[in-house]
């Protein structure tokens, strides 16, 4: 009785150490391959959202300011400066 | 005999007047005071932009010149840091820019020089503006002024009035107007204006003028043709 639950316990010993061993080989594959990307592709979603924020924010700006001259923001390359600054500043304080 | 001895004199008489060479400095104010009142007055839904003509603040620009070139900037220097932002009123009367207008015999010559918009500095030379010129007067530091203004040939809608002084016979002006039958003393863009404040004419100190030297050059059409393809703005 005693060999044979010694002989159970081994096996399945030796089971859990196969799971645990194969477990952390397929987390260490998929850490490789596919974890990293994700978030990467997280950070440059977020990163993009925000520029977007800045050029909406700063276009809409300078059209009305282009507008209330009875201009279009292509008019005069003054416009392209204040829209320039306008998205540097929202880039520094927001993103 | 009698004929020649009258041309004489009165080539004697005319030849100063023709020689005579003015050279000067005039101070203006660049403002957008107006631009609260007229978002009040004017615009029925909010405003974008009403955060920056409230930050505005009045900036002092300077115009130079003698009988072959004028140099104009503005006397405030950009704070980069600032994240409260820029001063409206400094872009608009010409930011960090310099304008440079050269008198040729032949014709008058305006350049920029631009060191920011494309990452380098550039000399681009400006096209001469399509004046109307109209009879309207007024007195701008005792300078009796004639109205000129800019149409947008898009809608026809006026976009710039310019006030020039013919007692200046020079084709002069602020930042890239320039070509009116003389100096011009005051400009109005919407609710933005630049008015002389200060007119030094033939200064005891001479006015010395360096002219830009070592840039690389643009033609309008080059400078607008690089910024159209990066404009996010659509025609």
């Amino acid at each position: 009785m005693g060999y044979k639950f010694y002989k159970m316990k081994k096996l399945i010993l030796s089971l859990v150490f196969l799971l645990a061993v194969g477990v952390s080989f397929i987390n260490a594959s998929s850490n490789d391959e596919v974890l990293p990307n994700s978030k990467e592709a997280i950070e440059v979603v977020e990163e993009f959202g925000c520029a977007s924020d800045c050029v909406s924010w700063a276009k809409e700006r300078v059209f009305e300011i282009a507008y209330d001259a009875n201009q279009h923001p292509n008019d005069e390359p003054l416009y392209m400066e204040i829209y320039m600054r306008d998205y540097s500043l929202c880039y520094k304080v927001k993103c | 005999m009698k004929n020649t001895l009258f041309i004489l004199i009165f080539f004697f008489y005319l030849t100063p007047i023709f020689s005579q060479k003015i050279e000067g400095k005039i101070t203006y104010l660049a403002t957008s005071k107006n631009a609260i009142k007229y978002i009040k007055e004017k615009k029925t839904k909010k405003s974008a932009v009403i955060d920056i003509y409230k930050r505005a603040k009045d900036v002092e620009v300077v115009l130079k010149f003698n009988e072959t070139i004028s140099e104009y900037y503005t006397l405030e220097k950009i704070d980069l840091d600032n994240k409260n932002g820029y001063n409206f009123t400094h872009i608009m009367a010409g930011g960090e820019k310099k304008y440079y207008t050269y008198n040729s015999t032949m014709k008058y010559k305006n350049e920029t020089l631009d060191c920011y918009l494309l990452g380098d500095c550039f000399l681009i030379e400006n096209n001469l503006p399509k004046w109307n010129l109209k009879q309207d007067t007024k007195k701008i530091q005792g300078f009796l002024c004639y109205k000129a203004i800019l149409n947008n040939p898009r809608n026809n809608k006026i976009i710039l009035e310019a006030w020039y002084t013919p007692k200046i016979p020079y084709q002069y002006g602020v930042m890239n107007y320039y070509g009116l039958p003389g100096l011009i003393l005051e400009i109005n863009k919407n609710t933005f204006t630049i008015t002389a404040t200060k007119i030094e004419l033939n200064p005891l100190e001479k006015i010395k003028i360096e002219e830009p030297k070592g840039f690389k050059k643009l033609s309008y059409k080059e400078f607008k043709e690089i910024l159209k393809k990066n404009s996010p703005f659509k025609d």
